[in-house]
């Protein structure tokens, strides 16, 4: 009996029904892919940063391109070492048809080609002889390329022929080929090593498998210990810090962007429900008087909002898979397998469900406050129960921004449930402001403006309509303004770095002037340029970029906080030069001692000076030359470039100019085109989750009008019949509509400032640190295109073809 | 004369809206005997639906108490409340009685539904309702496809169909015109005298009055007659 009155309410109310299931399988959907996104970028991130070494501990690799790595043999007398694989990386122009490009030659040992990653075929064979390679499928796609056919590639060795290679197989980008940037080739060692040095097998990365149980760091220093790789570098191939912190700062835009679609759905849910209460309270009233106890009417709510949740979520589950594969399409560009994880997409369905769930039951306290006779005549609540809760909800949100601000190290944790709470401030007041402007429009003479205050005033609707507007236009002023910043960030940074080109395989002994004396090279600086770990008290092995060399403060716009003069003093001085996000998150300041880990070798600097770039978000560490070559006897291995044009052009008149020395020279934005391209992605996606979800806000209004415009038929007659005009009522319901938008909107725009600076310290929560910033212009056209949408409403609808005196 | 089905004592209300506090009933003793047709009469705001949603278990009393069917309505837990509105006490009021999206069979048969009864159990009684209210051909349609007459008749086989000793009835012929509401009296009086249900009606009608057995008229919250 119960589940049969619960599913005749169900099938009475198909829009409500319809609205519900949506929202509850937009919330399941984005629950899952807040739950499953840094795990599957993660894995991404993984794959892509392994690709060259697969499950390989150490790499000892050469200093410059001066270097050769002749010698395998002494690494297997080494205690602990489990495997060898030398390979040998050089670095080719290819040339099929039309398509020239640099390539990434690898070369192994007979039969070896597979050993550090794998290699899945779609086309020929593994069965590698000389001169045969294996080529990706997106090289094959670009070049043209299919099994059988031949390519060349032009040799290094000045005077050298070009070489003639013909594709075995071509293999999935997944595996060995995860990494396909540039592209990679593989073959076998002596063809690949034939054009970098002629005659004999060179290798110049070796890599080494540990034994199980040994301790890597041990082994790492046996073999550094070895004089044959005393000149060489050897270091751990896996940075797992650098992976989880590239993944999160992937992944953390789309997890707060994911958490603010999925809970407006949830706060959609209950405005629906909230809608359409008078009808609740009635039908309650109803059943009661026919001797349905409070628990059976309580029962019947309950299974039909479980029914709604249980389809909701079936639906979402459904959604689930797909909207977390374009997800992750369009972060990483990449055709990306993944399998759903059970276990997560139960915690989506539990945790969309069921807060959809309660959500819908969450008007029902209205029903069982008031007696049958109250809900029978849909007499409103004599409590003050919702002015106590905005005046409790603003105190406390006071008292914690206060503490958040002012308190040292409060920032984080307590900013998130500030946001949180900032947008719950914005959806409790809305009411009382629509309601305030509604007696004040009631007190003018046009009537349909007075017929719009009194509603508005008195009736459920234009409030509730307010409120999922405040929360839906702060959350979207939030993401746009989020959104325009990170792409106008972005855009400086690609402005910043389009003529940088990085020379990398170079020896420490190269003379700039020979770059500086090429057409189209403005500067060149001789430095370091690599990956380390960061350490002190309340940071543990944060990964950071090494910019060593003094010049490194004039390759991009760091701003100093000091004078430039004080800045170079310090890093003349010995000690680092740091970014001023490191004070804001950790508390590092000038005269702090820091702990700097390059290749296994920890040394403790002294900051010198603090700086501010806006997009490396604190990941460098500038360090003069003579401070890593005393510390850590590093030499520097990559030249910076300052073209003063076109950087591709000149970095392929370097390539030619010094093709026989194995320079690879790139532009650094193409250098980092996966990262730049994957925040380019990301930036998208969060500007596609505001769209998505301002679309939903306006959706969820639009559902909440509708079910509750139901219930005003009654005053529309009303009104008719007392003399108001179907113009005049068109003309009200605007109003109405106008003025629900107009209160959210005046709230919306100081509110999501607020939101802003909360989402900023939040983001220190991920170790990112962005100054604050608030794009006006975004917010302000993001809430009007809602505000403007929402008042036009009855228009675009056709409310007026409704409008008729008889009571139905 | 019959038992007593109910008695009412010293019944007050008063309701406060802001710092106004208002007594819309001052002390009301109310009895009404088995089989007795009671119309409690009087201007609008005189207190007399508050006074037959109190008698009905609906409202609460401020002050005093109410005796349905031999239970202190202040003792009576909400359990037993809703089974004796199952069994034996119905409520009619002036419109809207119906569940919109039930037909008017399954709104009729919703108190015996709830009280767990099988269909076999019911059908004849039911039909027999129907038949005595003339709606036996309109009993797979939707509330909004009858119309005011024909759903206040509803209500009423609705209010028949658990055979209760007692149908509190709100201006039951409020919505109707003057022809429909002479019908439902008649209807009342027919139910009065041959199924021997007390009737406790609430109307401003003199003339729909007439109908019952006993007048009672309340004014300025307390019973004048």
């Amino acid at each position: 009996m119960t589940l049969w009155l619960a599913l005749k309410n169900l099938k009475a109310k198909p829009l409500r029904t319809l609205a519900s299931v949506l929202a509850i399988a937009v919330a399941v959907a984005m629950f899952f892919c807040m739950f499953s996104f840094e795990g599957a970028v993660y894995e991404y991130v993984f794959a892509v940063e392994t690709a060259d070494f697969g499950d390989s501990d150490l790499m000892i690799a050469a200093k410059s391109g001066g270097d050769r790595i002749a010698l395998v043999q002494p690494l297997y007398g080494v205690e602990g070492v489990e495997s060898v694989t030398p390979t040998v990386s050089v670095y080719a122009l290819a040339s099929a048809g039309e398509r020239e490009e640099y390539v990434r030659l690898r070369g192994f040992d007979n039969g070896a080609v597979d050993s550090l990653g794998e290699v899945r075929l779609v086309a020929g064979d593994l069965s590698l002889r000389q001169d045969d390679v294996i080529v990706s499928e997106a090289m094959a796609e670009a070049f043209g390329l299919r099994a059988g056919d031949y390519f060349t590639v032009r040799g290094m060795v000045a005077g050298t022929k070009p070489v003639s290679l013909f594709v075995r197989g071509i293999a999935e980008n997944r595996g060995a080929f995860a990494a396909d940037s540039p592209y990679n080739v593989l073959g076998h060692a002596s063809t690949v090593g034939s054009l970098l040095l002629a005659g004999g097998t060179v290798y110049n990365e070796i890599f080494i498998g540990v034994e199980e149980g040994a301790d890597i760091a041990e082994v790492r220093e046996r073999v550094a210990a070895l004089p044959e790789y005393a000149s060489l570098t050897v270091s751990e191939c896996l940075d797992g810090n650098y992976i989880s912190t590239r993944a999160r700062n992937l992944a953390s835009p789309v997890t707060i962007a994911g958490a603010a679609v999925a809970l407006l759905s949830v706060a959609g849910v209950a405005l629906v429900f909230t809608s359409g209460i008078r009808d609740r309270r009635a039908y309650a009233a109803k059943l009661t008087l026919v001797g349905a106890t409070k628990k059976r009417v309580f029962a019947v709510f309950c299974l039909e909002s479980a029914a709604v949740a249980l389809v909701g979520a079936a639906v979402g589950a459904a959604l689930a898979a797909g909207v977390f594969a374009l997800m992750l399409r369009i972060v990483l560009s990449s055709a990306m397998t993944f399998s759903v994880n059970a276990g997560l997409l139960i915690a989506s369905l539990a945790a969309g469900g069921g807060a959809a769930f309660l959500a819908s039951l969450y008007p029902l306290g209205k029903v069982f406050r008031a007696t049958a006779r109250e809900n029978l005549v849909g007499a409103p609540e004599r409590g003050r129960a919702g002015i106590v809760l905005l005046a409790v909800l603003l105190v406390v949100t006071l008292t914690c921004l206060l503490v958040e601000n002012l308190v040292p190290g409060a920032k984080g944790a307590l900013s998130v449930i500030n946001l949180l709470l900032s947008v719950a401030c914005a959806a409790a007041a809305a009411p009382y402001i629509a309601r305030f402007a509604g007696r004040m429009l009631a007190r003018t003479s046009r009537p349909s403006a007075i017929a719009a205050g009194y509603s508005a005033a008195r009736e459920r609707k234009t409030a509730g309509s307010a409120q999922i507007l405040a929360v839906g236009m702060t959350v979207s002023m939030l993401l746009f303004t989020a959104w325009s910043l990170t792409t106008s960030i972005f855009s400086d940074f690609t402005a910043e770095f389009e003529r940088m080109i990085l020379v990398t395989n170079v020896s420490s002994a190269v003379d700039t002037s020979e770059f500086t004396e090429l057409d189209g090279v403005d500067s060149a600086h001789l430095m370091v340029w690599r990956q380390a770990e960061l350490s002190a008290d309340g940071v543990e092995g944060r990964s950071v970029n090494i910019l060593g060399s003094a010049d490194a403060l004039g390759l991009a716009d760091f701003a100093c906080l000091t004078s430039r003069e004080d800045v170079e003093n310090a890093l003349a001085a010995g000690k680092i030069v740091l970014d001023s996000s490191m004070r804001e998150l950790y508390g590092i300041d000038v005269g702090s001692v820091v702990t700097v880990d390059i290749d296994g070798a920890a040394r403790e600097l002294e900051v010198g000076a603090l700086v501010r770039h806006n997009l490396f978000n604190g990941a460098y560490v500038i360090v003069s030359e003579e401070t890593l070559e005393g510390e850590y006897g590093l030499a520097p291995d990559t030249v910076v470039l300052i073209a003063s044009d076109d950087a591709a052009k000149t970095a392929e008149r370097v390539r030619s100019v010094f093709a026989d020395r194995n320079y690879y020279a790139l532009p650094a934005l193409e250098a980092y085109e996966w990262d730049t391209r994957s925040l380019e992605n990301v930036f998208d996606l969060i500007a596609a989750l505001a769209f998505m979800l301002t679309a939903l806000a306006f959706a969820v209004a639009v559902a909440g009008v509708t079910v509750g415009r139901a219930y005003s038929e009654r005053t529309r007659s009303t009104l008719l019949c007392a003399g108001l005009s179907k113009r005049g009522l068109l003309g009200a319901e605007l109003t109405e509509h106008a003025l629900a938008a107009a209160s959210a909107f005046l709230l919306a725009l100081p509110v999501s400032a607020l939101a802003v600076q909360c989402l900023v310290n939040a983001l220190g929560l991920f170790g990112l640190y962005f100054e604050f910033m608030y794009n006006v212009v975004a917010a302000l056209a993001a809430g009007l295109v809602v505000a403007a949408a929402f008042a036009l409403v009855p228009v675009v609808f056709g409310f007026a073809r409704g409008y008729d005196m008889r009571r139905r | 004369m019959g038992a007593c089905v109910l008695e009412a004592k010293g019944v007050r209300k008063s309701y406060t809206v802001g710092d106004i506090t208002a007594e819309v009933l001052k002390g009301v003793d109310l009895s009404v005997e088995e089989g007795e047709f009671v119309a409690v009469l009087g201007e609008s705001g005189s207190g007399k639906s508050t006074l037959l949603y109190i008698l009905a278990g609906i409202d609460k009393p401020t002050e005093g108490s109410v005796t349905l069917i031999g239970r202190d309505l202040a003792s009576v837990s909400d359990e037993e409340l809703a089974a004796m509105r199952r069994r034996e006490v119905s409520f009619v009021y002036q419109f809207d009685n119906l569940v919109p999206h039930l037909t008017a069979y399954e709104n009729i048969v919703l108190p015996l539904r709830l009280d767990g009864k099988k269909e076999k159990d019911y059908a004849e009684s039911v039909a027999e309702a129907c038949r005595f209210l003339g709606i036996e051909e309109r009993l797979g349609n939707l509330p909004a496809q009858l119309s005011g007459g024909e759903q206040q008749r509803v209500a009423l086989a609705r209010a028949l169909a658990t055979s209760p000793k007692i149908i509190f009835l709100d201006e039951p012929t409020g919505s109707l015109d003057r022809e429909r509401g002479r019908q439902v009296m008649e209807l009342l009086g027919r139910i009065n005298r041959e199924k021997g249900v007390a009737l406790i009606m609430v109307t401003h009608s003199a003339t729909h009055a007439a109908y019952a057995s006993r007048q009672v008229e309340i004014a300025d919250g307390t019973v004048v007659r």
